[in-house]
């Protein structure tokens, strides 16, 4: 039995901060994968949400009431589940109907589920945004004697992805976080890449892998976040109402 | 395929009865965000020099850094700390994983949370603390009985969206060693390889807790619509429900 001094000391003689830039190198290796990930997610994620977003502004009843249940079951459900689900679960579902699904890339599978993921969000920030623009711009631009198509690109469309921007930069840093999930189904993007550097260790080294990855993560969002400030500086600039109505708050 | 029927009627009691396990876990976090969430807030409006800036870097990484790799920077980094603060306790083995796990929860959720309170309580307009102060209220009754009921309303669905949120990340806490419904659900399904049938139970059970903290909180809100007089007029409509990055900018 070790004395309580003992144990002090060794608690703090354990822990070695200083190899953690040398983690944060090795790790960072492993950030093409949870990029491609990430926007791979991104663009199919707003490719659903864009269908669902129209589904639930244009459709009749019935569908539109399938796209808004779809939002409420995706906005219900944990992404760990929803990876398990779908890439443990449907697998077998495939099979029992006769479909070989063992081909599929373990990142295809990924990309799809985190696109699900996202997608109820976007659909319902397309939605929000949209309406959020005065059916006036809309009439004023028929009125001016463009054609709905125009009045809609020239005019709607704009005012409302300087609404959604805000939050839309909030969401994709929400899926850039998403992806640390993916570790589970055994692919090496930033988090893969530290359980791995962990396991090499034997468990010896956990809390300064994890705080270096914990440091790559804060300085990529820190990036995004502030890519996404600029952005919305410039694309609201001389439309403070818009960049106030875009803010959640 | 066949749908194993006989290992659901098993399963689903088995998974069922750590659902206790799961929402304590949901609750005691939210009750410990609610009072870090309040404290943060209180603390902010007062502006000390130094604490204000160390809340700037804590409500920074619980944004930036994902749910998962916090828990596990807090899992290696708490038993440390308590080592040091209490040396008989060899490497804070004494306390269990679900601790650490419920505090840091608790505190990610609070720097979002206390968001929320700050922007409830801007969104009371000044006149009703100096109304009150003119007939002789003292500052507690008028945080009592003025501002708090008002603020509340402002921030109840905020606050809901984010608990529901947070049942959802309790789920995270089973790759750090806890056992609630999803890691007794992995284990069973890993032991006969029923992952459909097991990860559907899990949906179920995920989306039956969304939806009746959803309809009970929904209930709470127009209950407390009551005191809707003012903050009414001062709160924007929300068009849909902001995730947690949504409430942080």
């Amino acid at each position: 039995m070790a004395g309580s001094e003992e144990v002090k000391v060794m608690a703090t003689k354990l822990f070695k901060p200083e190899i953690i830039p040398e983690l944060i190198w090795k790790i960072i290796q492993a950030f093409p994968l949870t990029l491609t990930l990430a926007v791979g997610s991104l663009i199919l994620g707003l490719i659903m949400a864009l269908g669902i977003a129209v589904l639930c502004l244009r459709a009749p009843k019935v569908p539109r009431s399938i796209a808004n249940g779809y939002i409420h079951f995706i906005r219900g459900i944990p992404t760990l589940i929803l990876i398990y689900l779908l890439y443990l679960g449907f697998p077998q579902l495939m099979k029992g109907l006769g479909v070989d699904m063992s081909g599929v890339d373990k990142r295809v599978y990924l990309v799809v589920i985190f696109a699900l993921a996202v997608s109820a969000n976007f659909a319902e920030l397309m939605r929000s945004s949209y309406l959020s623009v005065d059916n006036g711009q809309q009439e004023a631009a028929l009125a001016a004697g463009m054609t709905a198509r125009q009045g809609f690109q020239r005019i709607v469309l704009p005012q409302a992805f300087a609404v959604a921007l805000p939050s839309l930069g909030n969401y994709i840093i929400m899926l850039f976080k998403l992806t640390s999930l993916g570790f589970v189904v055994g692919v090496v993007d930033l988090m893969g890449k530290t359980r791995i550097l962990i396991n090499l260790t034997y468990g010896s080294r956990r809390l300064e892998t994890y705080l270096a990855l914990a440091v790559i993560y804060w300085a990529l969002c820190f990036v995004l976040e502030r890519l996404n400030k600029l952005l919305i500086k410039r694309y609201t600039r001389g439309r403070k109402d818009l960049a106030e109505r875009g803010a959640v708050q | 395929m066949k749908f194993n029927l006989d290992y659901i009627q098993r399963a689903f009691p088995r998974i069922l009865t750590y659902l206790p396990v799961t929402l304590a876990i949901a609750f005691s976090a939210e009750l410990l965000a609610l009072l870090v969430g309040f404290g943060i807030a209180v603390l902010k409006r007062r502006k000390i020099p130094v604490v204000n800036q160390i809340i700037a870097v804590f409500a920074s990484y619980c944004r930036a850094v994902p749910t998962l790799v916090q828990l596990f920077v807090a899992i290696f980094l708490f038993p440390k700390i308590v080592t040091l603060i209490y040396p008989t306790d060899e490497f804070g083995t004494l306390i269990p994983g679900v601790v650490y796990a419920v505090i840091t929860l608790g505190m990610n959720h609070g720097s979002f949370i206390s968001e929320i309170f700050g922007a409830a309580f801007g969104a009371i307009d000044n006149g009703q603390t100096e109304a009150a102060y003119s007939i002789g209220m003292t500052k507690l009754q008028t945080l009592k009985r003025i501002v708090l009921p008002q603020a509340l309303v402002v921030a109840l669905p905020n606050l809901t969206s984010l608990f529901l949120g947070l049942v959802q990340e309790t789920s995270l806490v089973s790759i750090v060693g806890v056992r609630e419904i999803t890691s007794v659900g992995i284990n069973l399904a890993d032991l006969g390889y029923d992952f459909l049938e097991t990860y559907l139970i899990l949906t179920l059970i995920y989306e039956a807790c969304s939806f009746v903290f959803g309809r009970l909180f929904r209930y709470l809100e127009r209950r407390a619509g009551v005191f809707k007089y003012s903050a009414n007029a001062s709160g924007r409509r929300l068009y849909r429900i902001p995730v947690k990055e949504d409430v942080l900018q």
